[in-house]
């Protein structure tokens, strides 16, 4: 294989640390770059992973158990495939708590027959732990969109914050 | 004059002496009936509605082999463990409509039982079938065309370098370019191919004095040039149902034993334990795979080859895509 695809970019807005992950988490992905002293809250952009693998995976679970207790940790943007595993994984998050603000969920509109992809935010969705699933227009032609995975796993994530 | 007629001794049947039992234990007449249309016209099929009334033929034969259908009711008779630990039980071929992770557990708690076909399975009959034939040696384990209809185009590759399995990567691309499938599909089944192309290089013992897998000795990043003795066999096609991925390695070291124990360790531990075991995968990548298939067999030749075949159903919906319950087959070659 070749080495990462993995890109990091990183700053540092009102104490908190901003990531965004970009390309795919592999055997290869290097996290040594991120530091988080003098940091109280680390935001997780993945919004750019477009693949994750089983080497991706153990290397990202040591990454986030090694993260100091007291950060607070956001994951933002998480794609399918990140949902998939923290839904997967129990200890995708290394055993920390971390704070789920935003996804992407997959819909589907009939009409079109077309996939679309909608970001969705947690604080919309979740309400004394119970999610309610939405039901967003088409952006192509307005119809009414139907969640397009099963609903009890792909939103079961929401319920470990 | 008193004549006596000597009758000739009666000589046994040969046919019906040498003639293969299969025993079903199920009351559902429906399977006998399909498995009487399944099996060869030389075996004769034993059918026993119960536990309780196959018990004597178990003990009696110990190497009959067994279709169940283990129902919830028969997972629970008295001395079911016990009689499938006596029993040549990597004979049996388990039939059952329960939960993916029940059905997990029951082949994790009984070792010797390496298939798994539901009875919801898409093409059931045409399925169990192909399981009987693979498994009582009536046909070859290897290959992927037993998944895919006779009509489908089969991309036949091979792996000379891990580095370049990109090619591959390439190829497969092309194909999955050909299918309409749901969005994540082809990230899916491009990371399936990557696992077993991983599990395939780093499985092997390229020092085989030492017994030390090159899992090891390298990283999963790491370029790995093959010998020519370990090149890998890669095979990809699709019909109007699936698409099949199926990846040999040319070491075998892959054991059903622990193929089954990671894919269960992660089910039931939800990964709790997910770590590099001894240099072994943690059973992260099966894991995955079998979460995104519908069908996983595996074919081992200990210490020559290993087969891991994933079948994919074709979906232009994600939420229809994975039949309720899924199907897992080991099929294990025993060297000559």
């Amino acid at each position: 294989m070749s080495a990462s695809s993995l890109t990091i970019v990183k700053n540092v807005s009102g104490g908190a640390l901003m990531v965004s992950f970009v390309g795919q988490i592999d055997a290869g992905a290097d996290y040594s770059s991120l530091q988080f002293t003098g940091v109280s809250k680390a935001v997780f952009n993945f919004q750019g992973i477009n693949l994750i693998n089983s080497a991706g995976i153990q290397k990202w679970v040591k990454f986030m158990e090694s993260l100091p207790d007291e950060l607070n940790i956001v994951f933002e943007v998480c794609p399918a495939s990140i949902v998939n595993q923290i839904n997967l994984f129990a200890n995708f998050t290394g055993g920390k708590k971390v704070e789920f603000t935003s996804f992407i969920a997959p819909f589907f509109c009939e009409k079109c027959d077309e996939e679309n992809d909608m970001l969705l935010k947690a604080k919309d969705i979740v309400s004394h732990g119970d999610v309610t699933v939405p039901t967003p227009p088409c952006p192509t032609c307005g119809t009414t969109m139907e969640f397009d995975s099963i609903e009890d796993k792909y939103f079961a994530f929401l319920k470990k914050g | 004059m008193k004549t006596t007629v000597l009758q000739r001794p009666q000589q046994p049947d040969k046919t019906a002496r040498t003639r293969p039992k299969v025993l079903l234990i199920s009351d559902c007449p429906k399977l006998s009936e399909a498995l009487v249309q399944i099996l060869p016209t030389q075996c004769e099929l034993i059918v026993r509605p119960n536990l309780q009334d196959a018990r004597s033929i178990i003990q009696d034969n110990p190497h009959v082999p067994i279709i169940a259908d283990f129902s919830q009711k028969l997972r629970q008779s008295e001395g079911l463990s016990l009689l499938l630990h006596g029993h040549a039980s990597n004979n049996t071929v388990f039939i059952s409509d329960e939960s993916d992770e029940e059905n997990l557990r029951f082949m994790f708690e009984h070792p010797g039982v390496l298939n798994l076909m539901p009875k919801s399975f898409p093409d059931f009959t045409a399925q169990l079938k192909i399981v009987l034939l693979k498994k009582f040696g009536q046909r070859s384990i290897w290959g992927t065309q037993y998944y895919l209809s006779k009509k489908a185009a089969v991309e036949k590759l091979r792996l000379y370098s891990f580095s370049g399995h990109g090619t591959v990567l390439m190829s497969l691309h092309q194909k999955l370019a050909q299918v309409k499938a749901f969005r994540s599909f082809n990230d899916r089944a491009q990371t399936i191919a990557m696992e077993l192309m991983m599990n395939a290089v780093l499985d092997a013992h390229p020092d085989t004095a030492l017994k030390n897998q090159r899992r090891a000795q390298h990283n999963r990043n790491d370029a790995v040039k093959l010998n020519k003795s370990e090149q890998v066999f890669i095979e990809f096609g699709f019909d109007e149902k699936n698409f099949v991925i199926g990846i040999t390695d040319n070491h075998g070291t892959l054991k059903a034993r622990d193929a089954m124990q990671r894919i269960y360790r992660c089910t039931s531990l939800g990964s709790r334990e997910m770590r590099m075991v001894e240099n072994r995968g943690a059973g992260i990548g099966f894991f995955m795979m079998y979460g995104w298939t519908s069908h996983m067999i595996f074919n081992l030749e200990p210490g020559v080859r290993t087969e891991v075949i994933c079948v994919m159903p074709l979906s232009r919906r994600e939420k229809y895509a994975l039949p309720p319950h899924k199907a897992l087959n080991f099929f294990v070659k025993k060297t000559a």
